[in-house]
């Protein structure tokens, strides 16, 4: 065992191990350890002391969804999520929403996500304006996103209250719920895996053996929900509807296999 | 233009389905028998799964140690969403040793929450020395990997606790709070020279306390 150096030259070391050396004070230990070499061993295992103390802490079990943000983030699948927080309050408002039963609660559950959000999410940009120049364009984005998701709670809360029948869209790539209004309008809610950046969801109508027909493109929140809305007479009853991801801002037809599809009662 | 109807989709569909199905339970058992530093290689190499599992291993230490920090549950959830994002972009340039993931993560984790919590001028220190002691924490020693998480956990909390009360103040203010030496004696309203021998006092007996944990 190497002899104790000072006590000045401890607490250089000591305090370097806990990071909590000033600028100046970098440069020296520097070159202290340049010139006595036999020094390293020491500090290595002050560093080795210092980084057992997180060890000591109560441990904190992180939320079980932050795993699926955490991984989606990392890899660049998606931004910088929102908190547990805000989620949360979506979590009370679907459990609510659920207990009225029935696929039209479901429907309005992923709306409640998808508001829950995009809420966080603006109210992070709102945060973040005054300290980066960047985040204004990401502001504009949210709130384009927040006027678009109003929208569709409009049609959605017409369609759920109005609807006059309800059909369930299949596949192993997901779930979603058709809702057809008396007047012919129809919205899907969906729930779908997280998409790449570049690329959106596609909502199909299959008349018969005719082409598919794109009924527009949509994206998914954080938990993975999403709305869409067709017009009266877009979807009649009996064509199937089909939904694919596709690269942003769309295809002209399918050009990958459809995740969910169902048929119109 | 693919002129497919819904029905003529679905066998390919199931297959895919099955095909996926069949093959992901493999996948993920044996990821994890793997080892941290083969894992953090196939991170290296973009693979998702690996960084999953290194996730499920210290999600709980990172999140600790964020939480200690912040202070504040959504500020830690960033920090941790940050953490593992920097080991997705940098796993490449860890230098495997046995144990020293953790020690990895944990001064990855340590600086990115504390980074957090810091004005944008001290930032800019924060990141000069994250850079200096980046290589030095990559090189430290672990723990005995033949030691449990609860083993270590319990002879950390018993060393703490072996502390005199101003001493354990004085390190865990230095570690969690990313003060400087000038910035804690301020703080606690003690000479600075006060504050350099607790300091020292402090993680040279945590040191020989936890010697035995050392590899």
């Amino acid at each position: 065992m190497q002899p104790e150096p000072s006590d000045e030259i401890t607490d250089l070391l000591v305090a370097y191990a806990l990071g909590v050396l000033e600028a100046e004070e970098m440069q020296r230990i520097g070159r202290l350890l340049d010139e006595r070499p036999e020094l390293r061993p020491s500090l290595a295992e002050l560093q080795a002391t210092a980084g057992l103390l997180p060890y000591g802490l109560p441990l904190a079990a992180p939320p079980a969804d932050l795993r699926q943000r955490t991984l989606d983030h990392a890899v660049g699948r998606a931004p910088r999520a929102p908190s547990a927080g805000a989620a949360n309050a979506g979590r009370r408002l679907r459990g609510w929403l659920y207990a009225l039963g029935g696929l039209a609660a479901a429907a309005l559950a992923a709306l409640a996500f998808t508001l829950a959000g995009l809420g966080s999410a603006r109210a992070e940009l709102a945060a973040t304006r005054e300290r980066l120049a960047q985040v204004e364009q990401q502001l504009a984005l949210a709130e384009g996103q927040l006027a678009a998701v109003l929208t569709e709670q409009s049609q959605l809360a017409q369609a759920v209250v109005g609807a006059d029948s309800v059909s369930a869209l299949e596949g192993a790539g997901g779930l979603a719920t058709a809702l057809q209004s008396a007047d012919g309008e129809v919205v899907i809610a969906a729930r779908l895996p997280p998409l790449a950046a570049d690329q959106v969801y596609q909502l199909w109508v299959i008349a018969g053996q005719s082409a598919p027909v794109s009924g527009g493109t949509f994206t998914v929140d954080s938990e993975g929900y999403g709305v869409i809305a067709l017009g009266p007479g877009a979807a009649p009853s009996g064509v199937t509807l089909a939904v694919t991801a596709e690269p942003a801002p769309g295809s002209p037809g399918p050009t990958t296999p459809i995740l969910v599809s169902g048929q119109l009662s | 233009m693919y002129n497919v109807t819904a029905p003529q989709l679905q066998p390919r569909l199931a297959e895919r389905s099955h095909r996926v199905s069949q093959t992901i339970p493999t996948v993920r058992a044996n990821l994890g028998a793997l080892r941290d530093d083969e894992l953090l290689a196939l991170v290296a190499r973009h693979d998702e799964g690996a960084l999953g599992v290194i996730y499920d291993r210290y999600s709980g230490l990172v999140y600790t140690i964020a939480l200690r920090i912040t202070g504040d549950r959504q500020t830690a959830e960033e920090v941790m969403q940050d953490v593992f994002q920097g080991v997705w972009q940098t796993a490449g340039s860890y230098q495997a040793g046995r144990g020293a993931c953790a020690a990895w993560l944990i001064g990855i984790a340590r600086h990115r929450a504390i980074d957090a919590t810091r004005s944008r001028r001290e930032r800019a220190r924060a990141r000069e020395q994250t850079i200096e002691q980046g290589a030095v924490l990559e090189t430290a020693g672990g723990t005995d990997p033949e030691l449990s998480d609860l083993d270590v956990r319990e002879a950390v909390r018993a060393a703490l606790d072996a502390l005199p009360p101003a001493q354990r103040q004085a390190v865990e203010l230095a570690y969690y709070g990313g003060l400087t030496r000038v910035e804690i004696a301020e703080r606690l309203g003690e000479p600075i020279g006060t504050v350099k021998t607790r300091l020292r006092l402090g993680l040279l007996k945590l040191r020989d306390l936890l010697r035995p944990l050392a590899e």
